[in-house]
């Protein structure tokens, strides 16, 4: 090992040059130019189909009818689909519908696991890996084997379990067809906050549970007054990741019920798909796409202030 | 330290090395021109899909297969040729596509590469007019047809057996709406009938437009305007959205062509009104529960036979932004060859060959002999399938289950939606119709049919 030196060299300062563009012959830019190739391809790669879609959803193009001019139309698109298309509203509702529905099921199941999964027993392991096991599951293989496995009237498992219990046969995914999809979507979501919050549970020093005990804590009030509270950032970041996914919920609802008996189970995504798929139309799908953007961006910073705010008061109490 | 250089440069190796083989592996295959296919997964092409390796060896040109579900095929190749993609050579099409896309000029027109030598050795006079007809534009042919379909009725004959029913060659709805009821038991697991209900233009959209048709209504007056609304209509819709809720198999909604064959075949249907093509899966042992027990008859009528069972065709045509087009008629003619009907006979049987193409097909003994069951039925309503007749009243429009204009892929969409839900039980049926009447009236004016 060499000794380190007792003082460090001061470095030496380059002074700019002189001249009116001197400013292109210093060192800083010489480092932007250096980088400057790859910082565009950045921009390019990352905002390109971003700004495409903006584009378009100033122009009307339908690409079925080459006889409907492609011209600039401004804000029409977007005033048709937030005014005057009924679908598109009903599928704002049923976005919201669907994300509270789901992030809300998964974080309740997921804790429940989570604190399950917190002791020590025998097997834990495997029955962690287990607990992860349905995350893995593509989203379509997941709903093709839940259509037709477990949610088909004729011959699914469902179906069988309620009918020896002694109800009627239910055609789950025509009368419920919202809770089939939230079903789904929760089966698979849970495992996803439960990994979170097993991280969060096992954050939490022993010493804080033992000197709550101390004082007197019941379990409830163990968990209302410290676990909780503690696991503040952990539900926050659960809730934003779980949020930005299943906003773009779109899997499930394809294949299942293809929007749903009427509109149903038609939310943004997939309402955005049908436009371009169906209606093959460039300019009202663009428009709508933007306005998901918005929509998220919108959801996401409320959501994220309204539990900052909820966690911020619980800690300093 | 040491380790990692290693592994760095080791990963670099096979890296290179990988990306060498992949050059030298796509360079050996630059022998023949190589043209891309895009089709439908539906058994007969899966069919073709096994036999290209034939001809293959024949001619040397290789042949890229991309198989999509119906309507991202749709989607994806419109998108293509919309913007002069070029991805594909040979797209699957059907008799809804051809006119619109050739009118958009979007499909190669074929009469140039038919010369005299051509048209004897393919034998062009040998397809069926109609289905030639429905391939065709403004005199033209647009695609060669791989298989050609109508519809016609399914039934048990061990079901109607045991409840002391005969069901008639020539049925009316009627008559089917009282065998339906009859014949329904949920308690024991099997339904009156199957009937697609699964929202879509093509799905649920295809036998509600023949029901509407043969009630006597249609789906736009000869001023374009939507007739949705009127007595005729209604009632039509009315009879096939009870008939589904009452006597019909549960999870309709989700049913559409597939679902309905896996309960007929499983024996949970007693009665299926649907494509003829399924015919030979339905009689197949090894695809079938009931094979020895299935019956044809002709598809319903009630007010007119005009239109109560419908004609359509997946054909294969060039695009007009490929680049090998030579190449690509040669497959289109291969695969629509009775040279290929043989090859498919010989591998699989005859009552597997793609039915509905050619008249020669329909006067091969060892066809008629595979086949005898329903065969005739099938040539038959072929025959007497005409898209530019199939309601009672004028209409301004072709097609016998779909309206032959762009915008109905978004209209029937939209429509049958509407009514998925009326199936289900979350709205009447009144007002879902009035619902589609207003998006369907919407849409016409934008597109300018309606002023």
């Amino acid at each position: 090992m060499t000794a380190r030196p007792a003082t460090i060299p001061p470095r030496t300062i380059e002074l700019p040059a002189a001249g009116r563009f001197a400013f292109l012959r210093t060192q800083r830019a010489a480092s932007f130019a250096l980088i400057a190739p790859a910082l565009a391809f950045l921009a390019l790669m990352t905002q390109a189909p971003f700004v495409l879609t903006v584009w378009y959803s100033f122009r009307q193009w339908v690409l079925t009818e080459p006889d409907i001019p492609h011209k600039w139309v401004g804000f029409a698109n977007f005033k048709y689909e937030l005014t005057q298309d009924p679908i598109f509203r009903q599928a704002i509702y049923n976005t919201l519908e669907f994300t509270a529905g789901i992030v809300g099921g998964s974080l309740v199941l997921g804790l429940g696991f989570a604190l399950l999964l917190n002791r020590s027993f025998p097997l834990r392991g495997v029955a962690r890996a287990l607990m992860i096991a349905p995350f893995f599951v593509m989203p379509t293989v997941n709903a093709v084997v839940q259509k037709n496995l477990f949610l088909n009237p004729i011959f699914g498992l469902v179906n069988w379990v309620w009918t020896s219990i002694g109800f009627h046969r239910v055609d789950w995914l025509a009368v419920h067809p919202k809770l089939s999809i939230m079903g789904m979507a929760v089966w698979q979501w849970a495992p996803f906050m439960m990994l979170i919050l097993l991280a969060g549970l096992q954050g939490i020093p022993d010493e804080v549970r033992e000197a709550a005990r101390i004082d007197g804590a019941g379990p409830f009030t163990e968990f209302r007054r410290v676990t909780i509270p503690l696991l503040g950032p952990y539900f926050q970041l659960a809730v934003l990741l779980g949020l930005i996914y299943i906003l773009q919920l779109f899997g499930e609802i394809f294949v299942a019920t293809q929007g749903g008996p009427g509109t149903e189970t038609t939310t943004i995504p997939y309402y955005i798909y049908q436009t371009i798929s169906t209606a093959n139309d460039v300019g009202a799908s663009s428009a709508q796409g933007v306005l998901a953007i918005i929509f998220s961006a919108v959801i996401a910073t409320l959501l994220l202030r309204l539990l900052l705010r909820t966690f911020r008061t619980e800690v300093t109490a | 330290m040491r380790l990692s250089r290693l592994a760095v440069s080791l990963g670099a190796i096979v890296a290179l090395g990988l990306s060498a083989f992949v050059g030298i592996g796509s360079a050996a295959h630059r022998s023949g021109p190589t043209i891309t296919i895009a089709t439908v997964s539906n058994p007969d092409m899966v069919v073709m899909e096994s036999l290209t390796s034939q001809f293959t060896k024949e001619t040397g040109i290789h042949v890229k297969y991309v198989t999509l579900p119906e309507n991202t095929l749709r989607q994806k190749v419109t998108s293509d040729v919309a913007t002069g993609g070029g991805q594909f050579d040979i797209a699957t099409v059907g008799t809804y596509d051809v006119p619109i896309w050739a009118k958009n000029k979007w499909l190669v027109p074929l009469n140039s590469y038919f010369t005299p030598s051509v048209t004897k050795s393919y034998d062009l006079a040998d397809l069926i007019p109609k289905v030639k007809l429905a391939l065709s534009s403004q005199g033209s042919l647009y695609a060669l047809p791989f298989y050609a379909e109508s519809s016609m009725t399914y039934y048990n004959k061990a079901l109607f057996k045991a409840a002391g029913l005969t069901m008639p060659l020539h049925p009316t709805w009627t008559q089917i709406q009282s065998f339906a009821a009859k014949l329904n038991s949920p308690s024991k697991n099997t339904y009156g009938i199957c009937l697609r209900a699964l929202p879509g233009w093509g799905e649920f959209g295809a036998p509600l437009g023949t029901v509407i048709n043969t009630f006597g209504g249609e789906w736009f007056n000869e001023s374009w305007q939507p007739q949705l609304t009127s007595p005729a209509d209604e009632k039509a819709i009315n009879f096939y959205v009870n008939l589904v809720k009452n006597y019909g198999e549960p999870g309709a909604t989700s049913s559409g062509f597939t679902e309905c064959e896996t309960a007929m075949a499983q024996g949970k249907a007693a009665m299926w009104v649907d494509a003829t093509v399924a015919a030979g899966q339905l009689t197949d042992p090894k695809a079938s529960k009931v094979a020895n027990d299935i019956g044809f008859a002709y598809a319903p009528t009630q007010v007119t036979p005009l239109g109560s069972h419908w004609l359509w065709s997946w054909a294969l045509g060039i695009e007009a932004s490929s680049k090998n087009k030579a190449a690509a008629f040669k497959f289109i003619t291969w695969a629509t060859s009775k040279d290929y009907l043989k090859l498919v006979a010989a591998k699989n049987g005859w009552a597997a060959v793609p039915p509905g193409t050619r008249v020669s097909t329909y006067q091969n003994p060892n066809y008629k002999k595979a086949a005898s069951a329903f065969e005739g039925i099938v040539l038959n309503s072929l025959l007497t399938a005409d898209p530019t007749h199939s309601t009672l009243h004028k209409v301004p429009y072709v097609g016998v289950q779909y309206v032959g204009i762009p915008e109905f892929e978004n209209i029937g969409t939209l429509v049958t939606q509407d009514l998925a839900g009326a199936v289900a039980g979350s709205t009447s049926v009144s007002s879902a119709l009035t619902l589609a009447q207003s998006q369907v009236t919407r849409i016409m004016k934008q597109a300018g049919y309606l002023k």
